[in-house]
C-alpha cells in the first residue's frame, strides 16, 4: 500500500479533498498494545460492527466510516492494493455520501519520526533498500535508534584521542542499532534476529580545531527470518562509516554508516545511516 | 501489502549506483566521502516517501471527531507492523 497506492497522486488527492485518513498499527490496538483502551474498543467496535453488516473484514483491511462513525463499506488489502480499484472506491464513497471537497483536515507531514528523547541524545536514522538480486521485498524501509546523552558518551574512545587512536565500540549499544541492519522483509521484529557476529571498530584520522574525524569499520552476520517462522536466511554485510565528534565535551556532531557488500537470501540490499 | 512494490523499485533502481568497496575499502581520508556517496545514494527518494503526502489523523478517535466536524467520511487502514516506515 505505501509504495502503491498510497504513492499515487490520484489516491493522494483524494484522500486529501474528501476523507479523513488514519491508519492503525495492529500491534498497538491489540491487547496490552500502546493504543488507549478507548482507541482500542473503537478499533474493535469497527471491527465487529463490519462484520455485523456483513462487509469484509480483517486484520490487514481498508474501513470507511460514515460522518456518523457507521461502517458504510471495507476492502480487503488484496484489493485496496489495486490504485485503480482503490480510486472507485473512495469515488464510489464520495458521491454516495456527496462528499464536499476541501483542504486535507490534517496537515501532511513525515510520519516516520524518532521517538521522545531528551535533549543530547544521538537520533540514528536508518534507510534500507534491496539492490538486487531478490530475497527481500522492493521498496524502502527505515528505522530510528535513539542513544541517551549517556549511551552516545559511551560510544566515543576513553582516554586521549590522537589521530591513530583505536577503540571498539561497545558491544550492546551497537547492537541496537545493527538488529535493524536487514533489507524489506515481512519481520520486523527485532527480537526474533539473532546477531552471530558483530564487530564495529573506530579510528581516529585527524583531530583539528577540537574536532575529531574517526572512520568506522565493522562486520555483522545475523539470522533474520524473512517471515515470522524460521528459515536459516543470514544477513552478512561489512560496514564503513564515520564519526565526528568534540573529545573535549563528548559531543557527536555526525555519525555516518553504511553496509558494503551487504547480502541476504541470494540478493543484495544496502543501509544507510545518518544521525538527524 | 507487497502486490505494488515492483513499479517503484524499478524507478529507484535507476537511481542507484550499485557498486561495492569490498574488494578494495577506501582509504582513510577517501572514507567520508565514500559514505556520504552511498548514504545519498540509498536514502529515500521523495517520490518513495510520497505517503508523507497525505493528511493521516494521530488516531481514529481523531479521524471520527474531524469527521463529524466536517461532515466527511473516515479512510481506516489496518495493518500489521508499521506502514509509515516501510516495515510492515
Amino acid at each position: 500500500m505505501r509504495t502503491g497506492p498510497f504513492s499515487s497522486t490520484d489516491v493522494i488527492k483524494r484522500l486529501n479533498a474528501s476523507f479523513v485518513p488514519v491508519y492503525a498499527v495492529n500491534e498497538d490496538y491489540r491487547d496490552g498494545g500502546s493504543a488507549p483502551k478507548e482507541e482500542q474498543a473503537e478499533y474493535n467496535r469497527i471491527y465487529r460492527e463490519a462484520l455485523e453488516k456483513k462487509f469484509s473484514a480483517g486484520t490487514v483491511h481498508v474501513y470507511v466510516l460514515n460522518p456518523k462513525g457507521e461502517v458504510i463499506g471495507s476492502r480487503h488489502v488484496a484489493e485496496a492494493a489495486k490504485t485503480k480499484e482503490l480510486i472507485s472506491f473512495l469515488d464510489e464513497v464520495a458521491r454516495y455520501l456527496a462528499t464536499k471537497k476541501g483542504q486535507p483536515l490534517v496537515e501532511p507531514k513525515a510520519q516516520s519520526a524518532p521517538s521522545k528523547h531528551d535533549k543530547g541524545s544521538l537520533v540514528l536514522h536508518l534507510a534500507a533498500r534491496g539492490l538486487g538480486g531478490g530475497g527481500s521485498w522492493d521498496g524502502t524501509a527505515e528505522n530510528w535508534v535513539v542513544y541517551t546523552p549517556d549511551e552516545a558518551k559511551a560510544l566515543l574512545p576513553s582516554g586521549n584521542v590522537d589521530a591513530g587512536t583505536k577503540w571498539d565500540i561497545d558491544p550492546k549499544l551497537a547492537t541496537r542499532l545493527m538488529v535493524h541492519v536487514y533489507p524489506v522483509t515481512e519481520n520486523n521484529d527485532p527480537k526474533k534476529n539473532e546477531v552471530r557476529e558483530q564487530t564495529l571498530t573506530g579510528k581516529v584520522i585527524e583531530v583539528k580545531d577540537g574536532v575529531a574525524l574517526a572512520r568506522l569499520d565493522g562486520h555483522l552476520v545475523m539470522r533474520h527470518d524473512f517471515y515470522h517462522k524460521p528459515d536459516g536466511k543470514v544477513v552478512e554485510t561489512s560496514l564503513l562509516g564515520y564519526l565526528e565528534f568534540e573529545p573535549a565535551n563528548g559531543k557527536i556532531r555526525s555519525l555516518r554508516l553504511v553496509t558494503d557488500g551487504a547480502t541476504y537470501g541470494g540478493g543484495k540490499f544496502g543501509v544507510a545511516v545518518r544521525s538527524e | 501489502m507487497r502486490l505494488m512494490r515492483i513499479v517503484p523499485a524499478v524507478a529507484a533502481g535507476l537511481l542507484i549506483v550499485s557498486g561495492t568497496f569490498a574488494a578494495s575499502p577506501p582509504a582513510d581520508d577517501q572514507a567520508r566521502k565514500v559514505v556520504d556517496e552511498r548514504v545519498a545514494e540509498w536514502w529515500p527518494t521523495k517520490e518513495e516517501k510520497r505517503f508523507d503526502e497525505i493528511g493521516w489523523a494521530a488516531d481514529i478517535r481523531t479521524a471520527r471527531k474531524l469527521a463529524a466536524e466536517h461532515d466527511r467520511p473516515v479512510f481506516l487502514f489496518t495493518m500489521d507492523g508499521r506502514v509509515n516506515t516501510g516495515r510492515c
